[in-house]
This record gives C-alpha cells, sequence and structure tokens, in this order.
C-alpha cells in the first residue's frame, strides 16, 4: 500500500495515469512482452515501468478522444463495492447495446476507476 | 502440324495444385479469419494497432534519442507485442515467422493467466488517492502539550483520581472486531468470470434498488470479443 502511494505521489507531479487498462488484451500481451525481455536480460525494469506508463498514457488518451462508440448497459446488480475511489461491479444477465449489435452475458465484473482523478 | 496448345489439363492441375498448396500456407501464416471481424472487431483492431504505434514511437522519443534505449530493442519489442495480439486474436495481421502459428480457441481467456510481473505492475485498482489526505497529527500534539499542565486546585480537596485509559476498556471490544471482519466471498471468487470491463465512471447513483450510472473510455472484454466504447450509460437493479 505505502508502495503505491510512493508511486503515485511520484507520478502526481507528472500525470496521473490509470493501471487498470493493462488487464486488457493489449494490455496483457504488452506485459508479458516487457516480463520477456526483462527476464532474458534485454530490457531493464526500469524502461519496462516507462513503456508500461506511456502504454496508460496512450490508452487512455484513445479510449478517451479516438473511440466514438456509444452502448447502454442493463443487468443485475449482483455485488458492489467502492474502494480507493474504484467502483466494482458484477452483474448477472446483462445485455449490452451498441448502434448495430447487442451482447448479452450471463456474468460480467465492471471495474471504474474516478475519471475525474485524470483531470486533476 | 497442329501447336500445341499452351494450356492443356496437366497444366491447369498444376496451377490449380499450387494454387490450393498457396491457400494453405497463407492459412498458416495469416491466422486471422476475416470473416469474425465485426464492425467492432475491425474498429479495436485500428485502434489498438494505433496504440500500439503511439506506445513506441512516444517511447522513441523519450527513450531512444536519449540514448537509454536502443532502437534494436524497442523493434523487437514492438514486433514480440505485435505478434502476440495477432496470436490473441484482437487485431488483424500476419506473422511473419517460419513456423505456423495457430490462433487460440479462446484467445480472451489470457485475462485469466496470472499476472507475470510481479515487481512492478501489480496495482491493478487505480490510483491510490489515500496521498491527497494526509492524516492530520495536530489533534494528537495539542493534546500532548496540554498533559503537562498542572492547574493548582482551589475549590477544595484534589480528587484523587488516577489517570483513566484513553477509552474506558470494553468486553465488547474483542467481538466488535470479530465482527468487523466483512467476508468479501462475492468480490474475491469472481476471478473466475471470464467478461471483464475495464472503464472510468463519471457518476454512479442510486435510489432504492435501481442503480445509474455513466461511465466512460472503456474495454469490453465479452463473450470472446473486445469492444472499445467512448460512453456508456448503465441501468442496474440491484
Amino acid at each position: 500500500m505505502e508502495a503505491c502511494r510512493n508511486d503515485f505521489i511520484a507520478r502526481s507531479y507528472v500525470m496521473a495515469t490509470f493501471e487498470l487498462y493493462r488487464r486488457s488484451t493489449i494490455g496483457m500481451c504488452l506485459t508479458e512482452t516487457l516480463d520477456e525481455m526483462v527476464q532474458s536480460g534485454t530490457l531493464s525494469p526500469e524502461l519496462a515501468i516507462q513503456v508500461l506508463v506511456q502504454f496508460d498514457k496512450s490508452m487512455t488518451e484513445a479510449l478517451e478522444s479516438q473511440v466514438k462508440t456509444k452502448v447502454t448497459i442493463k443487468g443485475h446488480l449482483h455485488t458492489y463495492r467502492f474502494c480507493d475511489n474504484v467502483w466494482t461491479f458484477i452483474l448477472q444477465d446483462a445485455m449490452f447495446k451498441s448502434e448495430d449489435r447487442q451482447e448479452n452475458v450471463s456474468q460480467v465484473k465492471i471495474v471504474a476507476c474516478d475519471s475525474k482523478l485524470l483531470t486533476q | 502440324m497442329r501447336p500445341q496448345p499452351i494450356y492443356t489439363l496437366k497444366t491447369f492441375n498444376r496451377f490449380a495444385f499450387l494454387f490450393l498448396l498457396l491457400l494453405l500456407r497463407l492459412h498458416h501464416r495469416a491466422f486471422f479469419r476475416v470473416d469474425c471481424f465485426g464492425m467492432d472487431a475491425s474498429n479495436t483492431s485500428d485502434a489498438y494497432i494505433r496504440i500500439s504505434n503511439d506506445v513506441i514511437s512516444k517511447s522513441r522519443n523519450d527513450l531512444v534519442f536519449s540514448g537509454e534505449l536502443d532502437e534494436s530493442v524497442l523493434t523487437e519489442l514492438h514486433a514480440t507485442w505485435r505478434r502476440k495480439m495477432i496470436q490473441a486474436g484482437v487485431i488483424r495481421g500476419t506473422i511473419d515467422t517460419s513456423s505456423p502459428s495457430f490462433p487460440t480457441t479462446t484467445p480472451l481467456m489470457q485475462i485469466q493467466d496470472p499476472n507475470p510481473l510481479h515487481g512492478y505492475a501489480q496495482n491493478q485498482s487505480g490510483i491510490d488517492t489515500d496521498a491527497q489526505f494526509p492524516s492530520t497529527e495536530l489533534g494528537l500534539s495539542i493534546k500532548d502539550e496540554s498533559e503537562g499542565f498542572h492547574i493548582p486546585q482551589q475549590d477544595g480537596a484534589s480528587d484523587d483520581i488516577k489517570p483513566s485509559a484513553f477509552a474506558p476498556h470494553d468486553d465488547d471490544d474483542e467481538s466488535l472486531n470479530e465482527d468487523d471482519d466483512y467476508e468479501e466471498d462475492d468480490i474475491n471468487d469472481d476471478e473466475d468470470i471470464p467478461h471483464l470491463i475495464m472503464c472510468q465512471f463519471d457518476y454512479v447513483k442510486k435510489r432504492k434498488n435501481k442503480w445509474e450510472c455513466k461511465l466512460k473510455a472503456g474495454v469490453m472484454q465479452i463473450n470472446e470479443k473486445n469492444i472499445l466504447f467512448s460512453e456508456t450509460k448503465g441501468d442496474f437493479t440491484f
């Protein structure tokens, strides 16, 4: 916890970033790649972290400004939690609708960070 | 003598054979089946390619030009990252390797793998904003100072009162602590859920059991698809 807090303090002087997108497929592919290169000694851990932070920024920027899709979500809220400014929801029998398609899932987890933290 | 025709059945068969062979090789090299791409997938593929290019070019500006990172390492990073995304089925492309690459049947199951990085990429919950609210110890220090004062008593004999503990001992304290532990079974057991959405929230509000939220900038990994959204309106019933 202390390490995370210090890490945030250090970064807050530059720009706040969200690390949650690292859990996406694109993020996991990057972390796997970086991990392999660090393990083999091709890349230092410090540089790997810098690349990851750049990924956080690029991903967030792309999602905020380049993506145009709007979606509606409906479902039964099974569980909710709000901790460290992060909402976690578990939905059941959820329906996702966009302009041209609809998806149904029996269970889905939503992790959402506070968008206001990035505008500080 | 009649001239031998150039296009005989034999030649045709040979060409057909070579054509089929080429198709087979392409199937191995290009692992991506176009028919599995809907509009969303195509948009996602383009977005992911742009994002990875942006990360690499910004890293080049920051790290390669300053001499901290070699261009060849960055190129290898980009190529490996791209290859993994193709293998995961989230971007279009061909893998330029001699050995055939086979698509995984459930590419999005990758999100179930434990994070291989143990040292430096573990914070998954976003920003810890405790840093913004440092605990104030001012109240305690004032109290400490006041305990050193001795006020002479003028209104009668001094009461022989032993300084009591700051808080009276309560036999219920221990049982209270036990009950304080909340079993978050539902949240902790959700690692088996294959569908995940990562996003930001503008607001979350509820009235009785009706929840309403505005989410934005999200990645939806549902039904083995990657769908990106700029805005979402959520209506949940608890």
